[in-house]
């Protein structure tokens, strides 16, 4: 069942690490997580844009 | 894909910026704490979320099912998505990165116990967890139970108690004494 999508049950990944106080894009000094967030929300999300 | 014109990237700074200001947790805690000082609501709610959370005047963008589901003293509810990372965007904004992690994924179907407890969360032996796992079509947010202590609070001081994290299942709301931390 293991597989690359359907990760659940996979075993071996380790713990989840929460993290305090994030930020809402990552990669604040290149913007790269602005830049890749953004085209990544845009499909379905016009009315945003208007 | 700018330069192919495939992309304006003034209309994707807005749609950024949207996320950034406007769309975000403080959405579904709105209707979390609407839930809890409003029987009708609540079951309409738990009945059709979308319904119900159209009435409050929050569109739905992205044409999915929206489903609630309510955390008691027996069940608790987790939601995940084990295939990548669908997430109710429109109540709850940007998703953490947790949320989208390979453990995160992986173990909560299996161990949710062990998931809450890497959040610092412990639940008591007797409390059921009930993992639900999203699909693009179905989306689901926690009901978190209201915490005591709140008894004749409004609907905007009770939204204040109510964390991203607890819409997931992976935390509780605020205390009233963790008000302002």
């Amino acid at each position: 069942m293991n597989g690359i999508h359907d990760m659940g049950g996979t075993d071996g990944f380790g713990k989840v690490e929460p993290e305090a106080n994030e930020p809402t894009f990552h990669g604040a000094g290149c913007g790269w997580g602005r830049v890749g967030g953004g085209q990544g929300l845009a499909p379905g999300r016009g009315a945003e844009s208007r | 894909l700018t330069e192919k014109g495939y992309v304006d990237p003034a209309a994707l700074d807005r749609i950024v910026e949207a996320y950034e200001t406007r769309i975000g947790p403080h959405i579904g805690a709105r209707v979390v704490a609407k839930a809890w000082t409003d029987l009708a609501f609540k079951r309409a709610l738990l009945e059709d979320a979308n319904k119900a959370v159209a009435v409050l005047g929050m569109p739905n963008r992205i044409g999915d099912h929206l489903v609630a589901i309510e955390n008691t003293r027996a069940t608790h509810n987790m939601v995940v998505c084990t295939l990548c990372s669908c997430y109710p965007w429109d109540v709850l904004g940007l998703l953490p990165i947790w949320y989208k992690s390979a453990p995160y994924r992986s173990r909560t179907v299996k161990d949710p116990r062990s998931v809450l407890a890497d959040f610092g969360m412990t639940l008591p032996a007797s409390t059921n967890i009930r993992v639900w796992d999203s699909t693009a079509e179905t989306r689901f947010m926690v009901l978190p139970m209201r915490p005591e202590g709140t008894d004749g609070w409004d609907d905007e001081k009770l939204a204040a108690l109510v964390t991203r994290d607890s819409m997931i299942g992976t935390g509780f709301p605020k205390r009233p004494g963790e008000l302002n931390q």
